[in-house]
């Protein structure tokens, strides 16, 4: 029985084998296909066309790496944000901090003390 | 193009007016008039502005530009209604909506011309935007997916600049006022139900005008509209059939669906001892998953070679007695075990769940399931975050190379994302499967993971099979884990993977749904 588990069990890794095979040479072909018909396009136009398409390839790309740096800009900017209150929590948390708080609520009791 | 009406412009630009300023009046009208594409009319309707002016400014436009109308209302009405006004007598082939303080980039009604052109029974295009603050300068840009339903459910994210095919839009209900503030979602939410094609533009062609009580501004400015929006979206569940509540985000403007639970029946979920690991570390794994209804209910397989296995169930104890092992050759590797963990599961849904993830609260499973309820969702990956469980390791790919892959990674786990894009379910172009659900059926149809690849290039490319084959890839925001490390979809893709990527499915440009 174990025999014939494990050969059934190969032929169903087999056909996902053959099934991702024909899936991947198939997406291939459209690519390829859809590369042929893109590059006839654009020899049938004139050169300005084909500039045109390709410096509108580039604007989207520099649009994509233009967004990817401002991520990147927001994400240092959260952590220079958590670090900032990481830092000012130690320091309210801290034992100077604590008792200079109390001395100084307690000169604002004072009459003519500061605000 | 055109309906065979030789006198119908190819585009309608209607925008509602209300006590408009006069600059802002002049620009929004000078953006229109400054198109490159100029087979449109401008259909204005002022909504009875009290000011006074409105109404005279704009007619000053008409009388000097035939392709202007006006449509002064005696009576207040809305801005629904009054847009719906606008709508009803547009003679375009093509309705753009535009706000009365927004502009239109030069060349917007061209581009979306061309989309449609080029495109086949397109009936709904949406584009880029960004804001610009009074000051002129332009920031914010929101370079928005590519058609993403699960998204759209979340959020209004399709938004300005939105055009629509007037004869689809003349066979539905207009814009509804009982959704006043979110009409345009609900309106959206109902077009793209019967639109034919839907395309993106991926260009800013959309400049939202930051002012005081805009939405631009802050989110929170009108509240009111993300209680419509939430009817809006309660009464598309409702009309799709789909069983599940809606109910307010965790931020302005963001929706949560939460659908009702998949049976614990319909699913198996898979561990797979990979070719290092040993058997013995699946237990706090299973300890998670005991407190979950899918952990005490669902089938759970786990994969390995006899040892892991034994070692395993030795450490397991009583709880092994739940599991169907699954027995592979020593030397199988990880791709293989993962394929045969899935071939063997006879469930609709597996549910592959890395043993050393962490899951934490145990309604995470429930979560990560729910978009499955949907027939065409084929994979939903959950969040990826650090061992501290503080940090975001993954949250959907991106289809790239480097690490860049994983978009977001390093952000605190609280993090709002690009436009809310980390706290609502969206779609993607592929998921780490270190954690993730998919429809067992589609995952064979397109042969699985291929067998020469390996951690994320293997879940880049079953992410791509799947969309070829018509499903969608969603990412869903409250099913998070922890993890110690990615693992294999953090190695580096080699050459030979990326020939292989490439071959099928191109270089990494524009992914179609993460900037």
């Amino acid at each position: 029985m174990t025999t014939d588990t494990t050969d059934v069990d190969a032929l169903r890794l087999e056909l996902l084998r053959l099934r991702d095979e024909t899936t991947g040479l198939r997406a291939a072909l459209e690519r390829a296909e859809a590369e042929r018909d893109k590059a006839q396009s654009i020899t049938a136009t004139d050169e300005t066309a084909a500039e045109n398409v390709r410096l509108r390839a580039d604007l989207e790309d520099a649009a994509a790496r233009n967004h990817t740096l401002e991520l990147r800009m927001e994400e240092a900017n959260h952590e220079r944000e958590r670090s900032l209150e990481a830092l000012r929590s130690e320091y309210v948390n801290s034992r100077t901090w604590r008792v200079g708080s109390a001395i100084t609520a307690g000169l604002r009791r004072l009459p003519g003390g500061t605000r | 193009m055109r309906d065979g009406d030789a006198m119908e412009p190819v585009f309608s630009v209607v925008v509602p007016l209300y006590n408009t300023p006069q600059d802002l009046l002049t620009e929004m009208i000078g953006s229109v008039q400054g198109q490159t594409f100029s087979d449109w009319e401008l259909v204005l309707v002022d909504d009875a502005s009290p000011d006074g002016t409105t109404a005279v400014r704009a007619q000053a436009f008409v009388e000097a530009d035939p392709r202007i109308r006006l449509i002064p209302l005696e009576v207040n009405r809305g801005i629904a209604e009054a847009t719906n006004v606008g709508l009803g007598l547009a003679r375009g082939t093509f309705i753009a909506l535009l706000d009365h303080d927004d502009l239109l980039a030069e060349t917007a009604l061209e581009e979306v011309h061309t989309a449609i052109a080029d495109g086949v029974d397109v009936d709904y295009v949406y584009t880029d935007e960004d804001k610009i603050g009074e000051d002129g300068v332009h920031y914010d840009t929101f370079l928005k997916p590519d058609w993403s339903p699960e998204r759209l459910l979340g959020q209004m994210y399709t938004s300005h600049l939105s055009v629509f095919r007037r004869s689809l839009l003349d066979t539905m209900r207009p814009f509804d006022t009982k959704y006043n503030g979110s009409q345009d979602h609900e309106l959206v939410l109902r077009i793209t139900e019967r639109a034919r094609s839907i395309v993106h533009v991926p260009r800013p062609l959309y400049h939202w005008r930051a002012v005081e009580g805009s939405t631009a501004l802050s989110g929170s400015e009108k509240s009111y509209a993300w209680d419509a929006g939430v009817a809006a979206v309660k009464d598309t569940l409702v009309r799709r059939g789909i069983d599940g509540k809606a109910m307010r985000g965790p931020a302005a403007g963001i929706y949560y669906v939460k659908r009702a639970p998949i049976a614990p029946r319909r699913v198996s979920i898979v561990i797979v001892c990979t070719g290092s690991e040993r058997g013995v570390e699946l237990e706090p794994v299973f300890r998670d998953l005991q407190k979950t209804s899918y952990g005490r209910r669902s089938a759970i397989l786990v994969v390995g070679s006899t040892a892991q296995l034994a070692e395993a169930a030795s450490t397991l104890g009583r709880r092994w007695a739940r599991v169907r092992p699954v027995v592979v050759d020593e030397d199988a590797s990880d791709i293989a075990r993962r394929n045969i963990g899935i071939l063997t599961a006879d469930t609709e849904i597996v549910l592959a769940v890395d043993g050393r993830a962490h899951l934490g609260d145990p309604r995470v499973l429930a979560e990560l399931l729910m978009p499955l309820n949907e027939s065409d969702v084929a994979l939903a990956g959950g969040r990826l975050l650090d061992h501290r469980g503080k940090t975001i390791l993954h949250a959907g790919y991106r289809y790239a190379w480097d690490l860049s892959r994983h978009p977001y990674r390093g952000a605190p786990k609280e993090s709002l994302g690009r436009i809310g894009a980390l706290i609502s379910n969206r779609e993607v172009s592929a998921v780490c499967t270190a954690f993730a659900a998919v429809r067992r059926a589609s995952f064979i149809e397109v042969g699985g993971f291929n067998g020469s690849l390996d951690g994320a290039a293997a879940d880049l490319d079953l992410g791509a099979k799947l969309r070829g084959a018509g499903g969608r890839i969603v990412t869903v925001s409250r099913a998070e884990v922890s993890l110690a490390d990615l693992g294999a979809a953090d190695a580096e893709i080699t050459d030979v993977e990326r020939a292989l990527l490439v071959e099928r499915w191109g270089p990494p440009g524009r992914d179609p749904f993460t900037a």
